[in-house]
């Protein structure tokens, strides 16, 4: 499905990402892992099309979009649920849904609002409301469900545990797997290491602007590297 | 005593008038507004309106309503012009990009004798606005904008207006979008330039500087932009209002003064947001987002 290979790409004249590569397979769900400033937003960022790559490739499908602006990317079938969840706050939930529906001329967005729905219950309940009034857990499911409006073959998620109550994390976790196995590819931005090992399948650790390991999302459960690094001592 | 009344009359009819034509020019300024562009190119898209359509009519013998369709026309243009490379400027460098135009354009008004009549500006100019030219385009933009806002494009715009980056995200072209507004508002106020030069007699450079493009902003701003009703509201209350101060003479422009801060302290969202259930005071922690819809916060 995606492909990356030898990525550079930052913020005016300074690289954050000093080559990177990666591969996302269809209908996998593959984590990036990493502190803070490794460079997790930008690669995402830098995917998508919010911010220029100034050197390497990035393969949709086999074809070249490390060019294209971001409207022409999810036109492609890549969306982004932003870091931050980023809801329109003064916009109704059902609003904010449609919005994600801005690149499409069907006449299914209807049966694709009912499905968002029926996934996300408390979002029905709350359709008239103002998103910005709504809890960070519900919030996310929101930028989620925002996201899949727009019917993507590539989920990108940014960091969707930040700030959110453990039980929450579990719920957004447990629909991510459920998005994923629904057929959807997805690549989880993560610093919530233990979690994002438990949906993915396939992990790759970023430090510093560089892919420092990859492997089976099993193989970095065990690693002593990214156990220490990332993991903790705790449980 | 009749003499009186008709007098009474015919100056009320002037602020019907220039309600209307104020009340258009807003709605120029929202579409802007509601893309988070603080244009005060406003001056320079009525000047340019103003004067073409002028010369039209008084030079070129041409019927009144071509002559304001080119001066909109003229308007719009202009904004396509000058929003392809400022529209990449983000917020005051935007606002001072806009600003320049309008001086440029009117220091080329007050220079440029031959056409615009220099300093002394161009008089006697027929009047051919009539209050229903006024009351129609307003009725037309009103439902335009009542339209936009229930679109796709209307929930684009207000995403983009809080966060270009969510727009982006969504598969907004934000710059597209942007630049279209931009030339709407353009387009808006060359024709509101049109009609307003047509309903005075009297076109000057002095007319349509910074104090106009500043005057126009205000509008919808007072009245609030997140109501259809806001630029209305704002510009025929802010044309009014020097009128019934009128008795306070000097003081007017004080009070006038003091009135706008009020509103801006007061009613950040804008005059209309009175009209909105309003939580307790002290409870502003979310800011603008929390003010409407109940809910039981933690």
């Amino acid at each position: 499905m995606l492909e990356v290979r030898n990525l550079r790409a930052g913020y005016g004249a300074v690289d954050v990402l000093e080559g990177i590569s990666l591969s996302v397979p269809t209908g996998a769900c593959v984590c990036l892992l990493g502190a803070n400033g490794a460079g997790k937003t930008t690669t995402l960022s830098a995917i998508c099309g919010l911010i220029p790559a100034s050197s390497g490739e990035i393969l949709l499908e086999g074809r070249e979009i490390r060019r294209l602006r971001m409207e022409t990317v999810v036109r492609r079938g890549v969306s982004l649920v932003p870091e931050g969840r980023r809801v329109v706050a003064n916009m109704t939930v059902e609003d904010n849904l449609l919005v994600g529906a801005y690149t499409r001329g069907d006449d299914q967005v209807g049966s694709d609002l009912e499905a968002v729905y029926r996934r996300f219950g408390r979002l029905h309940q709350r359709r008239k409301q103002l998103a910005g009034s709504m809890s960070g857990g519900e919030q996310q499911m929101l930028a989620i469900g925002r996201a899949l409006m727009a019917r993507p073959r590539l989920l990108l998620l940014d960091e969707p545990s930040m700030g959110l109550a453990p039980q929450v994390v579990n719920d957004i976790f447990r629909t991510i797997r459920e998005i994923n196995e629904a057929g959807t590819t997805v690549l989880l931005v993560e610093q919530n290491a233990r979690k994002a090992l438990s949906v993915a399948s396939y992990g790759y650790v970023l430090e510093t602007g560089r892919i420092s390991f990859e492997g089976s999302a099993d193989t970095l459960l065990k690693s002593s590297q990214v156990v220490e690094a990332y993991l903790g001592d705790a449980s | 005593m009749t003499a009186a009344a008709a007098q009474f009359l015919a100056s009320y009819s002037n602020i019907i008038d220039l309600c209307l034509l104020n009340a258009l020019v807003a709605y120029g300024l929202y579409l802007a507004l509601s893309a988070n562009m603080f244009s005060l190119a406003t001056g320079g898209f009525m000047a340019l309106g103003a004067y073409c359509s002028v010369y039209l009519t008084m030079e070129m013998s041409q019927p009144f309503a071509l002559a304001v369709l080119a001066g909109a026309v003229l308007g719009a243009a202009a904004a396509t012009l000058i929003g392809l490379p400022v529209l990449r400027l983000r917020g005051d460098y935007f606002m001072l990009a806009t600003f320049a135009f309008t001086e440029v354009i009117r220091v080329v008004a007050l220079n440029w004798d031959d056409l615009t009549g220099g300093a002394l500006g161009i008089v006697n100019i027929p009047r051919d606005t009539q209050t229903w030219h006024l009351a129609l385009a307003l009725v037309v933009v009103i439902y335009l904008v009542h339209t936009l806002r229930g679109s796709y494009l209307g929930r684009a715009i207000a995403a983009i207006k809080q966060d270009d980056v969510v727009a982006q995200t969504m598969g907004v072209d934000v710059f597209t979008v942007r630049l279209s507004l931009f030339v709407a508002s353009g387009f808006i106020c060359g024709a509101a330039g049109a009609l307003a030069a047509h309903l005075n007699y009297f076109v000057g450079p002095g007319d349509f500087g910074l104090v106009r493009s500043v005057d126009a902003l205000s509008y919808p701003i007072l009245g609030g932009v997140n109501a259809l009703a806001g630029p209305l509201v704002g510009a025929v209350f802010t044309t009014i209002l020097p009128e019934a101060l009128r008795f306070s003479s000097q003081l007017r422009e004080i009070l006038l003064g003091a009135l706008v801060l009020a509103v801006v302290l007061y009613l950040p969202d804008g005059a209309l947001s009175v009209l909105k259930p309003r939580r307790r005071a002290g409870n502003s922690g979310g800011g603008k987002a929390t003010a409407a819809a109940p809910r039981v916060s933690p």
